[in-house]
């Protein structure tokens, strides 16, 4: 394993409690309540007991739901030449479901002479009882623009966002309730309600193999140092030298000394009492890693991550997937958000020619085994260059990625028999979709961005193994449904608003105060 | 340069200080009516270390022997940025929880390698040599706390902090560590530790 | 601080529609003498988070003025928020125990609750050389110790401290000290400050970087873009060139060294190799707007590439469309040339700006786009062709896009001259420095520093041609900076 680890994108901070210990002597003439925590409702003391578990994809560039599970049939289209639309030979249809899965093989990857074999159809087989399509018409074409309104349903609700209205409902109990693993893009971005509890926003993690070792002050340092000695000294720092200091006494009441100090006390003794830094650790020693030499364990669960993600050492997005089990397995987090990255990554040393031709021929394919791409550069984005096979890799590659969480959480008991995966909503989130034509009769082509799409939702708690909406095959358009009955309506479209209401719901959030529409059937309705 | 404030902090202001005779001004300044301050990133606190514990920065922190703590493992934590590689652009808009931890775990290496070595030879010692000594002296002790906050904080000491520093030693680590050199080591190690990490080292 | 950008447009665009928002003009009809209104105007997150949403202040507001509000136009709007505001004043938005009138008059932020007056015990003739930080007035020592560390990136010796406390001309020393800092490589080296403040507006990935140190899909290499910006930046230079230069620049890492050269197409090509190589001719650059790297990663694939538009406006002018900030509405758009249906009533709100702002960037190549191949594209040119290639993907609309624009109200006809206006737009001054003083203050200017941050940036323009250098003498001069 080469160092350092994988790209990951903005941070987000926390705050556990406030913690005034920097008063000025001079004191203000009024009594300020200097970092107001939002009220804490008995709601969500009660659901913190209850939780739900919210997993975001950041399918990063445009994943277009035309190209997997609303794949349109040539045949039953009439203008199949000119659209996005399959030979029937590639589109399949899985039993007992209405979802279509595209499996492809091609030979190269746009530009990128190697060969690529993808596979939709075993993940539909596997999963269609707990997956949901959506329709909805986004609103920008713009990538931040975009991801943004995919979590924020375009600001309807103050401009909070899935994760955050997640961890408010569900996080005061945890750690860390709210993390975002990289590669989030806009879909990480911090909401717009400074009025939520800080500890809602977004805590980045940018080298989840590394991360874990800031949990603890002492552990896995090169030297051993008794843990109470340096408990002491920093109650010294915290409690006598710092509050003594001019430098207090005159800055004190800043907001960031205020911030410095909470975190330096309950959020800081949480996290080291709970021993949590070997339990995050997804990678078990090696040479590369050599944890053991610094006196900690291989984390146990090692072993079962590196078999469900078996490409753990080279694809970050992998290693993502397994923090984001572990941190719900552990009760770290509530909602962790996760997603292929927009750098190129192959396996090994490959001479890619990127500028080659489009089409390679046959006989040169065998230099290179399908599998060496393991990331197209600009994820579902390179679209632009070769839509088709880059639509049909990247589908295949965040289908694999959920394949791997949902059989961890189903695996590990929650409580009294029901399994994590019994409360866990993954969302396929995406900037927008992609155009939906193409030069008559090609077999590769570049898209460019599109405000018509749809949404994979994967959880029991969403309205499984439905389609809401459809596809019409004439013009490639998804169109959407009657919220409460969930049957297709082809006259209208599906508003971010709503899609963001129906998501909210089915995760158990209260959305009365919000003023959002009622989307029941985008529930599963239990018996 | 006008004073700085409006006129309605100006009524905010205790009025009755308006009628109490002139004094002399307190010695402790009053607190900022904007108090405002900024955190040194991880690199910056880096070369900070660097140059009051005379070491290299790449001889501060790493993680398990191979990362880096500030450059690699803690980057973003500690509020530096990689727009090219990580595709952080800017510092952290405010500390994650983490953070106060991963500056710790820089200061305590940092600062128990300075321990080691100049324990390990006292004729070079940069900082502890006077507490290599077989009898470590209480004015020995002050010494090191004021040669700490001259090289960390680029100021002398006040009585109050040499004062709490040296009864950290006796009323804590003492009892503790029986040891007298590993007490000694011990309490150099922490010591540097709460200075380097104070808020008046890490922010500005 | 965009919303001040917002009410000033409305003056620069005779007759033109209601530029918005009209909320900064009526908070200062309401409160003339607020310290916030001696800038101009307030800024937005007076009331607003990100907008439309609002903070605590604004939910006031909003139900002061009641639901009937969507309904009313701009007028009835600004009177009523008026009276809306003068209702709210004996209320406390924040709960911090004073109130929004008082904290508005104060000019500490009625929504922050870690925002409000402090007594200060500063009376007159008192002697406070043994504090430590003279919180009643500009303060050497404690400027020496910010400044040193923002610019030059090391603490102050108690040596240094010492002299500028017994110094008879203490700010000659500190500009004396400034000079010397802005040499540092801290300042101005490759990954110092002044590059590092380029990280928004370039937005490197090393993926696909060209040059040294390439990334396994070389586009371009960014660093061409890192040099310009740093050497527009310093040593006295005019900063408007970072929207006008003509040229580029090499940089020397041992001098720290900045110098810009001029190269053909060709000569570039021959030099540097296919995957770096300039490709822009002279007569056709403006500045950061027309780098391979800028239109590689913003025009892409695209007919009317408005994300590279967008980006240069919210960069150098401070707006940011997705915020509804800048929005100047120009009549008879969006023509919608490429059929994207942004002509729709909740699309042409933005992109009535948007669109006319974007046309001048359309003769640009990014990678390609269109129905040509790709490997026949000359990325990061300028092709007045290009166009052309767009018809079978976009319609036949697209080959009436002009290429002449507006920017900021005022007709542009290419992209050179959309650099020129934006450079000399009160906009990029403000913009510009607003990115200083956010390095030097850690966030955007308080209420009550309006005023001093407005005779900053005005400096900037009007009397130091331009030179961040001259401005960043004013900016360590200011209470703000200099007041602990």
């Amino acid at each position: 394993m080469s160092k350092p680890m994988f790209k990951q994108d903005r941070s987000r901070p926390r705050t556990l409690s406030r913690r005034n210990m920097l008063r000025a002597t001079a004191a203000a003439a009024v009594a300020p309540t200097l970092w107001l925590e939002g009220e804490h409702s008995s709601h969500a003391a009660e659901s913190a007991d209850d939780p739900r578990f919210l997993i975001v994809f950041a399918a990063d560039g445009g994943a277009s739901i035309i190209d997997s599970a609303l794949a349109i049939r040539a045949s039953e289209s009439a203008n199949a030449a000119t659209l996005n639309t399959f030979e029937d030979s590639l589109v399949h249809t899985v039993r007992d479901s209405p979802f279509r899965a595209v499996d492809l093989d091609r030979n190269d990857l746009g530009s990128i002479s190697v060969p690529v074999q993808t596979q939709q159809s075993e993940f539909i087989r596997n999963h269609h009882r707990d997956m949901m399509v959506a329709t909805w018409t986004r609103t920008s074409v713009n990538h931040a623009i975009g991801q943004r309104r995919s979590v924020t349903g375009n600001e309807a609700w103050a401009g909070r966002s899935l994760q955050e209205l997640a961890a408010l409902t569900y996080g005061e109990q945890v750690p860390i309730p709210n993390v975002h693993l990289g590669g989030a893009g806009g879909f990480g971005a911090r909401g717009t309600d400074e009025s939520l509890p800080s500890w809602c926003f977004g805590e980045t993690v940018s080298e989840p193999a590394l991360w874990p070792l800031s949990l603890d002050g002492m552990r896995g340092l090169s030297r051993d140092l008794p843990r109470d000695l340096v408990s002491e000294a920093r109650a010294l720092r915290n409690d006598v030298l710092d509050p003594s200091s001019d430098f207090a006494k005159v800055f004190g009441e800043s907001r960031r000394l205020q911030h410095w100090q909470s975190l330096r006390g309950e959020p800081q003794q949480r996290l080291e009492s709970s021993g949590l830094l070997e339990k995050l650790l997804v990678f078990g020693h090696s040479e590369d890693y050599p944890i053991e030499s610094y006196g900690l364990a291989t984390n146990p669960e090692s072993t079962r991550l590196r078999e469900v993600f078996p490409n753990l050492d080279n694809d970050p997005f992998e290693t993502q997937a397994a923090m984001a089990y572990l941190m719900l397995e552990h009760r770290v987090a509530t909602t962790v958000t996760l997603g292929p990255s927009s750098d190129f990554i192959a396996r090994g040393d490959l001479d890619i020619d990127f500028y080659g031709d489009s089409e390679m021929p046959a006989d040169d394919a065998a230099q290179f085994a399908a599998g060496d791409i393991i990331n197209p550069p600009l994820a579902f984005d390179f679209s632009h260059q070769a839509h088709r096979s880059t639509q049909a890799f990247m589908w295949d590659r965040v289908y694999k990625a959920a394949d791997g969480l949902i059989r961890l959480l189903k695996a590990r008991e929650f409580r009294n028999g029901e399994s994590f995966w019994d409360r866990t909503m993954i969302v396929i989130a995406s900037d927008f979709g992609r155009s939906k034509k193409r030069p008559e009769g090609a077999r590769e082509f570049g898209t460019a961005h599109d405000l018509n799409n749809g949404m994979v939702v994967l959880s029991p708690m969403v309205a499984g193994n439905r389609v809401l909406g459809g596809v019409d095959p004439d013009t490639a358009m998804t169109y959407g449904f009657d919220p409460l009955s969930g049957e297709p309506r082809p006259g209208r479209t599906m508003t971010e608003p709503e899609i963001f209401a129906g998501l909210l719901q089915a995760l158990g959030v209260d959305t009365t105060e919000a003023g959002l529409p009622d989307m029941p059937s985008m529930r599963r309705i239990r018996a | 340069m006008s004073l700085r404030f409006s006129s309605i902090t100006f009524v905010v202001l205790l009025v009755a200080c308006k009628d109490a005779p002139a004094s002399p001004a307190p010695e402790e300044p009053a607190a900022s009516s904007k108090p405002r301050v900024r955190a040194k990133n991880g690199r910056r606190f880096a070369q900070q270390l660097s140059a009051g514990l005379e070491l290299s920065e790449d001889e501060l922190c790493s993680e398990l022997g191979l990362f880096d703590c500030v450059e690699e493992a803690h980057l973003v934590v500690m509020g530096g940025v990689d727009a090219a590689g990580l595709g952080v652009a800017v510092p952290l808009p405010v500390a994650p929880v983490t953070a106060p931890i991963a500056y710790d775990r820089v200061a305590l290496s940092a600062c128990f390698e300075r321990v080691d070595r100049d324990f390990e030879s006292p004729g070079d010692a940069a900082i502890f040599g006077a507490l290599t000594e077989s009898d470590v002296s209480q004015e020995a002790r002050e010494g090191v706390v004021s040669e700490l906050y001259l090289r960390l904080l680029h100021r002398e000491a006040t009585d109050f902090e040499r004062e709490t520093l040296c009864e950290f030693f006796t009323d804590t680590i003492v009892p503790h560590t029986p040891d007298s050199q590993e007490a000694h080591q011990q309490w150099a190690g922490l010591s540097c530790f709460a200075v380097a990490t104070s808020v008046e080292s890490l922010f500005y | 601080m965009a919303c001040i950008f917002a009410v000033v447009a409305v003056s620069l665009v005779p007759g033109s529609a209601a530029a918005r928002p009209s909320g900064p003009a009526a908070f200062c009809e309401a409160f003339p003498e607020a310290p916030a209104c001696e800038g101009g105007a307030p800024s937005c997150d007076t009331c607003h988070t990100t907008p439309p949403a609002v903070n605590a202040l604004g939910r006031q507001l909003e139900d002061a003025l009641g639901p009937e509000r969507h309904t009313w136009d701009d007028s009835t709007f600004s009177t009523r928020l008026e009276e809306a505001l003068r209702e709210i004043e004996s209320l406390d938005a924040d709960g911090d125990g004073v109130d929004n009138g008082a904290e508005i008059a104060a000019g500490t932020i009625p929504s922050d609750a870690s925002s409000h007056p402090i007594a200060a015990a500063c009376l007159d003739g008192e002697d406070r050389g043994a504090w430590s930080y003279d919180t009643c007035d500009y303060d050497p020592r404690y400027v020496l110790r910010k400044m040193q560390l923002d610019v030059c990136g090391t603490l102050p010796t108690p040596l240094e401290f010492a002299d500028i406390s017994e110094s008879a001309d203490p700010r000659a020393d500190i500009h004396e000290l400034l000079d010397e800092c802005l040499e540092t490589p801290n300042w101005r080296g490759k990954d110092g400050v002044v590059w590092n403040m380029a990280n928004t507006r370039i937005r490197p990935d090393a993926a696909t970087k060209a040059g040294d140190n390439a990334g396994d899909v070389p586009l371009g290499d960014y660093e061409d873009d890192y040099n310009l910006f740093v050497y527009t930046q310093i040593d006295g230079a005019d900063a408007r060139d970072v929207l006008t230069a003509d040229y580029f620049v090499e940089r020397d890492d041992a001098q720290t060294t900045y110098a810009p050269y001029q190269r053909t197409a060709y000569e570039d090509f021959e030099l540097r190799g296919g995957e770096a190589a300039q490709f822009v001719a002279r007569n056709r650059r403006a500045g950061m707007l027309t780098t391979r790297w800028f239109l590689v990663n913003f025009v892409m694939f695209t007919a009317i590439p408005r994300t590279a538009a967008a980006q240069a406006y919210r960069s150098y002018l401070g707006y940011d469309i997705a915020k509804m900030e800048g929005l100047i509405e120009v009549p008879a758009e969006p023509a919608d040339y490429d059929a994207k249906g942004v002509a729709e009533p909740a699309c042409a709100t933005c992109h009535a700006t948007l669109d006319p702002l974007t046309y001048p960037f359309s003769r640009y190549d990014g990678l390609g786009g269109g129905d040509r191949d790709d490997a026949d594209v000359i990325p990061g040119s300028y092709n007045p062709y290009r166009l052309e290639s767009f018809v079978v993907a976009d319609g036949p609309g697209v080959l009436d896009i002009p290429e002449n624009g507006v920017l900021l109200g005022q007709e542009v006809s290419d992209l050179r001259e959309w650099g020129e206006v934006a450079a000399n737009s009160d906009e990029f001054a403000r913009s510009t420095v607003l990115a200083y003083w956010q390095h030097f203050l850690g966030e955007p200017p308080r209420p009550d520093e309006a005023g001093e941050f407005e005779t900053l940036w005005r400096r900037f323009s009007r009397q130091h041609g331009y030179s961040i250098d001259a401005m960043l003498h004013d900016l360590v001069m200011t209470e703000a900076y200099g007041v602990p």
